[in-house]
């Protein structure tokens, strides 16, 4: 277990910045979650950490030793690749020892360990096979053994779930979970997934274009984004954004969506009369009924159509001209959500940005 | 019946066809061959038949023929093994490393070899003399390097270009260092490249008659520029059948070498995914 701290860290490629002074801090036996798009330099992010790529600027420091000149093999890390990258000339039994061979571990030791981890991942039956013979779930197990086997420090998760199939990778996050609850190693894990981030992760990094936008723990950082494309991230179904006006009216300050819809902001000293604001609302915040809920908004809707993939109906509103999205796992009642005519969304999971640089300003329903 | 009777022409056709193409490939071996093992009274009767003479057989294991063919072997086999212990290294430098100019290196060792080898006949000639390796081992071996290493690099590089980064990033982080991660992994993956460059490297030293001819004199001149010299002297004492005999000769070590890299070449000459 061991502590992580990123300092600084600024990478160009050819004139083109990848990273630009990144920083953060994993404690130890933590799970830290870098989540961005592709390109958002998390790959590049993992190498440095890794040692396979050396930062321009900046400094990393294991427990507090600085290892930013280390090569990989004094820093004590095992990396979980997106493309496995297995070694394709030897055997799954071969790929797992390969690290425990690097520190001329004795033969015997190997079995054993090797063994251990294979049972532990539930692919002892393929030890003597190829990698090539093997499914996307049963590399992707074998490349997690061999990065697992020689009780790294660090542990780094490239993206390793991106490149399985859609069953497969339920399960082996599940299993991914598992592992890092049982073996309470210190962990980075990168992913463009916000389902697998708030599934796996403790704290949240969010990165974009190579800066950090956001950090903090995981269903913080989801109810509070730092702005409109930080929420868009950080939902698989994107975030529902209605444009408004805050107006004053006899009752005190409004923000106005439209002339059915008008939201009393009296209290909210951070949203200023005249300014033009954005509403974001997360598709699985939006409700049918008010039942059960404190301090909900009712918003007048009329229902376009319905997806329903099984296990989640989506539910395609309009408010006024916007499109307003909703998600149900009561794929039962997808009669009754036909004929919706309004929708609650509790106060407090209603976001406010500003419409000029679409950052956050406030979430309703919280006197901040 | 007659849709029948067109698939049965069709299928003659298409055996007259190919044993057409059969002939042209496998008659001048024929020919070689026969005439290797034939007479010269037998040669100079024009028979295709041979009458299974072994003397030009013979003849080629004694004087110039001897040494033709151990300076054939001695000057491809050093030529195969330098050109892939310079290419290697290099190959993968030029993949995996971002050097000064490291593109226009690249093209530049490709560029040499479209130039026609005469072009460098004439400095080589003047420089080798100078350096007095003219008719040496070295000499011959240091201008078939020339043109070998760029064909072996372009092989080599193609193939480990195909062997994903992250396997050298798996291999240091497994707690390797650099030379395991060329010596114990990135070796046995591009074996079948390294196939297919041994085949060539050794393939163009082994055929070449021009560098031979121009470089060498007596001591280091090898089998086809002997071969050369003996059809100029056709008449002149020289004759057909030891020198059909030293041709097939040539012919031999070709075929059992790609027999022996056969299986490496097909996925090599793919040039790439493994």
């Amino acid at each position: 277990m061991t502590e992580v701290v990123i300092e600084n860290i600024t990478k160009q490629f050819r004139g083109v910045s990848i990273l630009e002074n990144v920083n953060f801090k994993v404690r130890s036996g933590e799970v830290a979650v870098i989540l961005g798009p592709s390109g958002a330099g998390k790959t590049t992010l993992l190498r440095i950490i890794a040692g396979t790529e050396s930062p321009d600027q900046g400094r990393i420091y294991f427990d507090g030793e600085d290892v930013t000149s280390k090569p990989p093999k004094e820093r004590d890390i095992g990396m979980v690749f997106q493309t496995f990258a297995l070694y394709p000339h030897m055997t799954v039994y071969d790929n797992i020892a390969s690290p425990l061979r690097a520190k001329k571990t004795s033969e015997a030791e190997i079995r054993k360990r090797v063994h251990e981890i294979a049972e532990l991942l539930g692919i002892s039956h393929i030890l003597n096979k190829r990698p090539q013979e093997c499914s996307g779930g049963e590399a992707q197990r074998v490349v997690i053994a061999r990065a697992l086997v020689k009780n790294p420090k660090i542990c780094l998760f490239d993206e390793p779930l991106t490149n399985l199939d859609y069953k497969v990778r339920e399960v082996l996050r599940m299993e991914i979970k598992r592992l890092f609850k049982e073996l309470k190693i210190t962990a980075i894990y990168s992913t463009p997934n916000p389902e697998e981030a708030a599934a796996l992760g403790e704290t949240l990094i969010h990165l974009r274009n190579g800066r950090v936008i956001q950090i903090g723990m995981v269903r913080e950082c989801f109810k509070h984004p730092k702005d409109v494309e930080a929420a868009a991230c950080y939902s698989p179904y994107g975030v529902n954004i209605l444009e408004a006006t805050c107006l004053k009216q006899e009752r005190g300050k409004v923000l106005k969506v439209n002339d059915k819809l008008s939201i009393d902001v009296g209290n909210h000293s951070e949203i200023v009369e005249g300014e033009e604001y954005l509403i974001g609302i997360y598709p699985h915040d939006i409700f049918p009924a008010e039942a059960g809920l404190k301090n909900a908004l009712r918003i007048p809707v009329t229902v376009d159509f319905l997806e329903n993939t099984g296990s989640e109906l989506i539910i395609n509103m309009r408010v006024g001209d916007k499109l307003l999205r909703m998600l149900s796992t009561e794929v039962e009642r997808i009669r009754e959500f036909e004929r919706l005519q309004y929708v609650y969304v509790p106060l407090e999971n209603i976001i406010i940005f500003r419409k000029s640089d679409e950052s956050r300003v406030c979430n309703l329903g919280v006197n901040v | 019946m007659a849709a029948a009777r067109k698939d049965l022409l069709v299928n003659i056709l298409k055996v007259i066809f190919l044993a057409f193409i059969c002939l042209i490939f496998i008659l001048p071996v024929y020919f070689t061959f026969s005439v290797s093992i034939s007479s010269k009274p037998r040669i100079n009767a024009g028979a295709i038949i041979p009458d299974f003479y072994a003397g030009n057989w013979i003849e080629i294991t004694k004087g110039y023929w001897k040494s033709g063919i151990i300076n054939s072997a001695i000057v491809s086999l050093s030529c195969m093994i330098i050109a892939l212990v310079i290419s290697i290294p290099a190959a993968y430098a030029f993949v995996r490393y971002r050097f000064m100019a490291d593109k226009h290196l690249f093209f530049w060792f490709l560029t040499n070899r479209m130039a026609p080898p005469v072009v460098f006949s004439i400095p080589y000639l003047m420089i080798w003399r100078g350096m007095g390796i003219w008719d040496t081992y070295q000499g011959l071996i240091l201008a078939y390097m020339v043109f070998e290493i760029p064909i072996t690099i372009w092989i080599l590089a193609s193939f480990i270009a195909s062997i994903p980064r992250e396997i050298d990033e798996a291999v240091l982080i497994d707690g390797y260092g650099t030379r395991d991660l060329f010596f114990k992994f990135i070796l046995p993956l591009i074996k079948p490249a390294i196939g297919v460059a041994m085949f060539f490297a050794w393939l163009f030293a082994w055929t070449d008659m021009f560098f031979a001819s121009v470089l060498t004199s007596v001591h280091s001149k090898t089998l086809p520029a002997q071969l050369l010299t003996a059809l100029g002297k056709v008449g002149w004492g020289i004759e057909y059948g030891p020198a059909a005999a030293a041709g097939f000769v040539t012919l031999i070590p070709g075929l059992a070498l790609l027999y022996w890299v056969r299986r490496y070449i097909v996925k090599g000459f793919t040039f790439g995914r493994l």
